[in-house]
């Protein structure tokens, strides 16, 4: 520290190299990591072929509860994530008795799909282990609600 | 001599080399998931001003907490995160499930993520559009039951230990029509799924409940919902994705081993 006091030019310099790690303005703090790119998800055209979908997310869901390896957590994230805000427009295709328990539970699991998002983001296992096991009985609940 | 000069210009150097690297570099961050396409102007603010400008304004009751400015959005980003993922914000904690409860502050799926990208994303300005107009103060259904409503009372007592699920019950007795649940008392921060039991064993979901320290609203459907005589109202009372959520955080290191007995006031009218 003493070292640094005796030369100001450091301090400087050090300075600056700190104030430009802080977040800009409106800026994006990082680049993507290419490791955690995953492709936009493709929305089917129809409900049917979105549930679909999202029943074969639940089982990799449920492969990766059961499996070791964390590769998966951001796919599975992003693809619930969208697959079930685009299952929100058919809600009001519902009948009017289905509608709240459909609208309830497309939120539920987009909110689920986030808590994923975020534990992975601790790096530890255990914590997008306990996200991915509220996150699958969600998206059975969502398929539910629209099929029953 | 010539050896301090040396050895100072070569520190120099390093020093301006550093801050050259963090300068033009790429910006320092674990990992990177989520980029946002929404900007704070025209994505965010229009959600923030119908969902929570009623209470983070100046003058609301969440005034520390200022969420319209861009500024004010931006430096609680993490906040706000936290905030949707543990389902604590917007404050109603209650969902009814074969009809919503009135003036419910809910975000839809789509605005949450929404909320989430550009919170999680980088939270970008954008360019500010036309005013908005200004949020108006929703209306609160009234704590008391009106003259007229006839109530049970469910309780359930005993111990709510993390990751364990419990059930109790009360019996309806004369058919009647639902009109709204009063929360009282239960374990803080647990979800209860509330249920409809017929005597023949259907079932229909009622509502989902969070249990919070800061219950005391009457929630009331948008229509009544008929009970049969003698159905059994049942609430299951299970650990919240807040209680995952605080215990990973550390935020909100509460579970549903607080907050005692469960009560919960259910109103009908014959």
């Amino acid at each position: 520290m003493l070292f640094a006091v005796n030369r100001p030019w450091l301090l400087v310099a050090i300075g600056l190299a700190t104030a430009s790690l802080q977040p800009a303005r409106g800026q994006i703090q990082a680049p993507v990591d290419p490791k955690y790119v995953v492709p936009p998800t493709e929305i089917p055209k129809t409900p049917g072929a979105i549930l679909e979908m999202l029943r074969r997310e639940e089982l990799e869901v449920q492969a990766l509860l059961e499996g070791t390896s964390a590769e998966g957590i951001y796919p599975r994230f992003t693809r619930v994530r969208d697959l079930s805000v685009a299952m929100e427009d058919y809600v009001r295709t519902l009948p009017e008795a289905k509608r709240a328990r459909a609208s309830l539970a497309v939120r539920e699991t987009v909110r689920l799909a986030w808590l994923l998002h975020e534990a992975a983001d601790f790096g530890q296992a255990s914590h997008p282990r306990a996200a991915l096991q509220l996150l699958r009985p969600a998206i059975a609940e969502l398929v539910a609600s629209f099929r029953e | 001599m010539i050896g301090v000069a040396l050895r100072r210009s070569i520190m120099l150097a390093g020093a301006i080399a550093l801050a050259c690297a963090a300068w033009f570099g790429p910006r320092l961050a674990a990992h990177v998931t989520v980029v946002s396409q929404y900007t704070f102007y025209k994505d965010v603010l229009p959600i923030l001003e119908n969902r929570c400008g009623s209470c983070h304004v100046e003058s609301g009751v969440a005034a520390s907490l200022l969420l319209l400015t861009y500024e004010g959005a931006r430096q609680r980003s993490w906040p706000i995160r936290q905030s949707l993922i543990s389902g604590r914000m917007p404050p109603w904690y209650a969902e009814g499930v074969p009809v919503p409860f009135k003036d419910a502050p809910t975000l839809t799926a789509k605005e949450f993520n929404i909320l989430m990208v550009w919170a999680a994303g980088g939270t970008p300005e954008g360019k500010p559009v036309a005013a908005h107009p200004a949020a108006s103060s929703r209306s609160q259904a009234p704590d008391t039951a009106p003259a007229g409503i006839r109530t049970i009372t469910l309780t359930g007592i005993g111990e709510f230990p993390f990751g364990t699920d419990r059930t109790f019950s009360v019996n309806a007795g004369r058919a009647m029509r639902l009109v709204a649940l009063r929360p009282v008392s239960g374990p803080v921060d647990a979800t209860v799924h509330l249920t409809i039991v017929s005597p023949s064993g259907n079932r229909t979901p009622l509502a989902i409940l969070t249990l919070r320290k800061d219950w005391g609203r009457r929630y009331v459907f948008t229509s009544p919902i008929h009970v049969e005589r003698n159905a059994r109202i049942e609430a299951r009372v299970t650990p919240s994705a807040g209680v995952i959520w605080g215990s990973l955080t550390g935020d909100a290191p509460i579970g549903p081993t607080e907050g005692g007995a469960l009560k919960l006031i259910v109103e009908g009218m014959d």
